[in-house]
């Protein structure tokens, strides 16, 4: 039998042995860089931290950058203000050649809008499809209109889409020849026909504009 | 549990153990000195295991450095559900397979380099050196253990470093008893042949 033969001479040869004093050092030197008890748990919680940190940073810029709806765009511009528009001008004919050219987006205003209707400017929005925003003064108060191309789920005609307020701003949106229009505005302007009066004089518009 | 020792004064046993819990209690909460009994009380332990099982001292440093900052990062875990020896063992055994896998592409190379080594030492002319040869059949020894399959090194350190029964060991790697007492037959076989050659040497001595 193997066993015997081997095990008083396996067991003299594999006995215990004492350890060198060195390594006390050795492991204390490692538990400096490893840590103390605990440490891995506090590690897991400031890796549970930073990944929370990360995924609100990733939530912001993921909300920051999504596609904003019309009425978004136009409250953004609302607040804004003229003095930050990129291409500031009361004339419609420059101002429809302006956008033209950095969007390609064509702006059939009429140039008839209600007496109290003053135009100062327009800016492109870059961001997403395109877009611009025109800056008017109604009376006393602000309005900003914006125009994009109508969603593809939409006709284009002249129609009404919605209205109501957003951010304390009353907003109006209504397609016209493939586009869509979103006009916001704020305190005495906040009229329920605004969107009419930027085209019509009359703040009414006639039977067929499409 | 596993490792206990029987036929002692069983309220000695019981304060020990009390004792010992309170160590590895406070060595939860962080206290260096806690720890340092523990590795005090188990660094022979570990390290024979360790050098047993790699037949090298500088690994066996490295696997006994690992196993004790394992404990100290791992004991947290610990529960008392088995004794903290069972624990500690698992902990040894792991370390010592880990390395065993991060060196196992340069054993064989090692090995060759050892016994070409040794086989320049030959047979001592000087009885002087008597125990020199002591030595080197014993470092010899450690060597043919390292050299054998990890499975079976691991049951040889075990059962003749440790003298454990061939039921911890089973409990210790998670196997049958069974296949403790194959692994260790087959470790003899192979061990036979080599050792039997560091007999004669004795005996031409």
């Amino acid at each position: 039998m193997h066993q015997d033969f081997h095990e008083p001479e396996l067991k003299r040869h594999l006995a215990p042995v004492k350890a060198p004093d060195e390594l006390w050092d050795r492991v204390h030197s490692g538990t400096i860089a490893y840590g103390k008890p605990g440490s891995a748990a506090m590690t897991w919680r400031w890796a549970a931290a930073a990944i929370a940190a990360i995924a609100v940073v990733a939530g912001a810029t993921v909300w920051v950058n999504r596609p904003l709806s019309s009425e978004e765009l136009a409250v953004r511009a609302l607040n804004r203000g003229p003095e930050q528009m990129e291409f500031r001008s009361t004339n419609l004919a420059e101002l429809r050649t302006w956008v033209k050219a950095g969007t390609g987006l064509d702006i059939p205003l009429m140039g008839r809008a209600a007496p109290s209707v003053r135009l100062i400017g327009a800016s492109v929005i870059r961001k997403g499809s395109p877009a611009v925003e025109i800056s008017y003064r109604v009376g006393d108060s602000g309005a900003a209109l914006v125009i994009s191309k109508a969603p593809p789920q939409r006709d284009g005609r002249h129609a009404f889409v919605k209205s109501g307020s957003y951010h304390g701003a009353s907003f109006q949106s209504w397609t016209m020849r493939g586009q869509m229009y979103t006009v916001a505005s704020v305190g005495a302007s906040a009229n329920a026909r605004l969107g009419c009066m930027l085209c019509h004089s009359t703040g009414t518009p006639p039977a067929s504009v499409n | 549990m596993l490792l206990d020792v029987g036929q002692h004064d069983v309220s000695h046993d019981m304060s020990h153990d009390v004792n010992r819990m309170e160590v590895i209690q406070a060595c939860q909460r962080g206290d260096d000195e806690a720890f340092r009994v523990l590795f005090e009380s188990h660094k022979d332990r570990v390290y024979s295991i360790a050098l047993r099982y790699s037949g090298d001292s500088a690994a066996a440093m490295d696997i006994a450095q690992d196993t004790f900052l394992k404990l100290l990062s791992s004991i947290q875990q610990f529960r008392g559900d088995s004794s903290f020896e069972s624990w500690l063992y698992r902990l040894v055994v792991n370390s010592s397979l880990d390395y065993h896998r991060r060196r196992r592409r340069f054993l064989p190379l090692l090995a060759e380099a050892t016994d070409a080594a040794l086989d320049l030492f030959g047979a001592p002319r000087d009885s002087a050196l008597h125990e020199l040869l002591r030595e080197e059949q014993e470092e010899r020894v450690q060597q043919l253990v390292a050299q054998l399959p990890e499975e079976q090194r691991m049951v040889v350190v075990l059962r003749y470093t440790e003298d454990l029964s061939y039921e911890e060991i089973a409990d210790l790697l998670g196997c049958r008893r069974g296949t403790v007492a194959s692994r260790l037959n087959r470790a003899h076989k192979a061990l036979e042949r080599r050792l039997s050659h560091l007999r004669q040497r004795k005996v031409t001595q």
